[in-house]
Formats: structure tokens, C-alpha cells, sequence
């Protein structure tokens, strides 16, 4: 017998799980491409935006998730400002990511970043090398900053702890 | 002296602490106090939070805005990044009554509360719509009769709410803002791309993030003294962001980048020095010896 090729997932569930989740309604795209013409990574790539909102529309659902191309959205909004059926197109591709990271699939260097603000409650966290508090003080500043780079204060940082604690952020990044 | 909590996010104290000088010489002489609030975290980083999980993004959020509140302090930002996360977080809690009451909820663990109600500013429009052109031109001590390249950056010109305030495929606010320093903005063809650096494009894929921002900063040419921008990690993006072209792509760029309030404070009269210049990546020797009438000044660190 014939080897058949594999029939293609169908999951037409998930636009409307990106609706409820992120309330945007991808059912009104025209499909005219707006989004891949004005969108500066494709310009560089062969990521089409275009493409990614087809794919959810017809239910390709682990295809989009798994893609590494969801993560090629610097969120500029171009496409959200240009499309001419009014789609919010930024919100709904930070919706895939959502369902994409709840589904397991974050890309390491993000882990990395996101483990590191959880800790210092900065994306940039920890201690200043010397040379940078060198340039601070040369400048009349404090040698390490006032706030944000971590929280020194003790009350803060468990504060800032628990609510990620609470909402299950360390968890989902299985700290 | 109006006050306001300033938010100076991670990038500012962390990697530029030029740009943090340059807050806090020009802000006083334009009759604004900064607050410090030592209990401020991350914004949280938009890129990855939004990503990752919407509700931790909002919490996070809601955590700084509601030390705003306690204090009754409107916040100023002076990156992009914190002001689409505190501007847009304090937007939706005002909206939706559901997520408002989901929010305090979390809050109430640590014995927080909000009502969003903060009101979170932004440099560039708070410098444009709330101190205005006049005032900003009457603290001008030495034009500087430079040509300027404007980056306004996605987010702010692309934030949902602020949408109808400048056009964003012709935006004017930052060229305005340039011009009554005594200098003439010019146009370039990407003037309204991104950096490239948004998004964790550029924490997870180094490489594209740098050929987004290769298409950005070809079309800059001699016309142009010089690139200013109204947030930090677009500056970081642009001003580091072109070594790290050389380097890798064995290219040649050395187009300067000056944080704004760095270009309004040497007009002001500040010195190079004072505001940090030299610490920029991209040499900014040419733009320092067209203000000072063909005198060079060579800053050391």
C-alpha cells in the first residue's frame, strides 16, 4: 500500500482561544499581506507575518507554537498601525508567544533574562562592574544605582517575589 | 517645583549613566524635581514579559504603580520600554474592572492597592505637550546649529493610546523638539523602522536583530551630524549596535548617537563631560567639534 502523507493538524479551536485569551479576532484578516510587507524582520528574514496569522486561522496549532519564527516580532506595531482590517496583529503574535510558553516552548536566552529579573527584579540585574560605577561616580551619581538595578531593599524583593510566586511565573519557568 | 517619581528603568543606570547625568542636570532647569523611589523594580522588561505571560507583565506593573500612588506621584520615564509597560498597564487596569479587581487581588498579598489612576509620562511628550517648545527654547544658552537624524522609536510612536498624537508614518514631535535647539532635522528613508532591538529580538537572536538594524541605519548619510533618540535601548541598539556591526560584518560605522536630553543639555550649556558623551560607543568627536565653532574638545574619562 501507498505510504499517505500525513494528514496536516486541524485545530480550528485555537483562533478562538487567541481571541479569548488576547482579544484579538483574526477572523476579519483579509490575508492582503500588509503585516509581511511593512514588517522589518521580514524585510531581513523569511518570516512572514502574513503566514503565522494564516496558520492560526486554520488551525495549524503546534506548527505555529513550535515555530521559531513567533520570535522574530520586535513588537514595533507597524503591522498592528498599517492593517487595513483594523487587527491588532502585535497583540495577537504576543498571544501565540503566551500559548507558546505555557505549552513549553520559550527560547533559552528569554529563560535566562526572565530567571535573572525574577531574581534582582531587573532584566539587567546584579551588581555593577567596576568600571560602569568608575563612570557613575565620574559623572556625580551614586556608584551603584538608586533603583532598579536589583532591590536592595529586603522587603522589596520579597515583595516583588511573592506577587511572581502568586501568579505562577516561577513555575511556568520552572525555577 | 512640579515633582514626579522618576522611572529610569534598567538600560539608563545600568549601561548609560551619561544619559542618567543628563536627566538629572536638564530636568531642574526646566523646573521639574525628581523623586527617587528606591522600591521600584523592573517595569517589567516588555519584551519578555509581554511574551512570556501577560498577567505577570500586569502584576509587575501594578506593583510600581501602586508605590507611585502611595505617594501620590505622577511617574516620568525616559525609556520606550517603561513607558508602553507602566503607561500600558495603567491604561488596561482603568478599562477593564475585572482585571482591575483580578490585579488588586495579587496586590492585596503584599498589602498593595491600585485604582489606575497613576498618571505615567513620557520624555518626549511630556517635553512637548506639558513644558513646550517656548520654554525648552528659552533655556537654550548656545544653539547648536547641528542636522539631525530623529528616531522617535516604536513604542512610543506606536503605543496604543497615543496613537493619534503624532503621525506615526511622518512623525514631528522629536523634530520639533530637535529644532528649537537651534538645529535642523532631516529626513531619511527609515526614519519611522525599528531599531530591531525590541521584542527579545535582540537578547535571543543577536544576529537578525543586528541586520534589522543594519537596514535602519544605511540609509544615514552625510547629511546628517548625528542621530538622536528619546529611548535608551534604541540607544543602546543604534549606538552600540554599530560596533558590534563592524566587528561582526567587517563594516564601518561610526554615525554618532546622542540620547536627547544629552543634545538639549549641551544646549543648555552643559559640557560634554558633564552629560557623559564620551561614554557613547560611536565616536561623537565630529558632532563636539561642529557646536564648539572648530574648537575640538577631546573628552577623557
Amino acid at each position: 500500500m501507498e505510504m499517505m502523507p500525513e494528514k496536516p493538524e486541524k485545530n480550528p479551536e485555537f483562533s478562538n482561544e487567541i481571541k479569548e485569551k488576547g482579544g484579538v479576532n483574526l477572523y476579519t484578516c483579509i490575508q492582503c499581506g500588509t503585516c509581511s510587507g511593512s514588517c522589518p524582520g521580514g524585510k531581513v528574514t523569511a518570516y512572514r507575518t502574513r503566514m503565522i496569522i494564516r496558520n492560526a486561522l486554520v488551525g495549524l496549532k503546534s506548527k505555529v507554537l513550535s515555530s521559531d519564527e513567533i520570535w522574530l516580532c520586535t513588537t514595533c506595531r507597524i503591522c498592528t498601525s498599517r492593517c487595513p482590517r483594523g487587527i491588532d496583529v502585535t497583540k495577537a503574535i504576543l498571544t501565540i508567544r503566551n500559548i507558546a510558553v505555557d505549552a513549553g516552548f520559550a527560547l533559552k536566552p528569554h529563560k535566562i533574562l526572565a530567571t535573572q529579573a525574577m531574581t534582582t527584579g531587573c532584566a539587567l540585574g546584579g551588581n555593577l562592574n567596576e568600571a560602569l560605577q568608575e563612570l557613575r561616580q565620574s559623572l556625580g551619581l551614586s556608584r551603584t544605582p538608586i533603583s532598579i538595578t536589583y532591590l536592595s531593599d529586603p522587603k522589596s524583593l520579597a515583595d516583588y517575589r511573592k506577587l511572581i510566586s502568586e501568579v505562577g511565573f516561577d513555575k511556568l519557568m520552572q525555577i | 517645583m512640579e515633582e514626579y517619581g522618576a522611572f529610569l528603568g534598567c538600560v539608563i543606570p545600568n549601561r548609560y549613566p551619561g544619559i542618567e547625568a543628563s536627566i538629572r542636570k536638564t530636568m531642574p532647569a526646566l523646573g521639574i524635581k525628581l523623586v527617587d523611589v528606591p522600591e521600584f523594580s523592573c517595569c517589567p522588561a516588555p519584551g519578555i514579559f509581554q511574551s512570556f505571560n501577560y498577567k505577570t507583565w500586569i502584576t509587575l506593573a501594578a506593583r510600581n504603580l501602586a508605590l507611585a500612588q502611595e505617594r501620590g506621584l505622577k511617574i516620568l520615564t525616559f525609556c520606550n520600554g517603561c513607558f508602553g509597560s507602566l503607561y500600558d498597564a495603567n491604561t488596561a487596569l482603568k478599562q477593564d474592572k475585572k482585571l482591575l479587581a483580578e490585579v488588586n487581588g495579587l496586590l492585596s498579598k503584599i498589602n498593595m492597592k491600585i485604582s489606575g489612576n497613576v498618571t505615567v509620562e513620557h520624555i518626549g511628550l511630556f517635553l512637548y505637550n506639558k513644558i513646550g517648545l517656548d520654554q525648552i527654547k528659552a533655556s537654550v544658552k548656545k544653539p547648536l546649529g547641528l542636522n539631525v537624524a530623529t528616531h522617535s522609536g516604536c513604542h512610543l510612536l506606536r503605543s496604543e493610546p497615543y496613537k493619534e498624537l503624532d503621525n506615526n508614518e511622518k512623525p514631528r514631535i522629536l523634530d520639533d523638539l530637535v529644532e528649537v535647539l537651534g538645529c535642523k532635522a532631516v529626513e531619511y528613508d527609515s526614519k519611522v523602522q525599528c531599531c530591531g532591538a525590541g521584542g527579545g529580538v535582540r537578547t535571543a537572536l543577536a544576529q537578525i536583530s543586528l541586520q534589522i538594524l543594519h537596514e535602519k541605519v544605511k540609509p544615514l548619510n552625510s547629511s546628517a551630524d548625528c542621530l538622536t533618540d528619546l529611548c535608551p535601548f534604541c540607544h543602546l541598539q543604534l549606538d552600540k549596535g554599530q560596533i558590534e556591526l563592524n566587528t561582526q560584518y567587517g563594516l564601518d560605522y561610526k554615525f554618532p548617537v546622542l540620547y536627547y536630553l544629552q543634545l538639549l543639555g549641551l544646549a543648555m550649556g552643559f559640557t560634554p563631560l558633564e552629560l557623559g558623551i564620551n561614554a557613547n560607543f560611536t565616536p561623537t568627536d565630529s558632532v563636539l567639534k561642529k557646536i564648539s565653532d572648530g574648537q575640538v574638545i577631546i573628552p577623557q574619562i
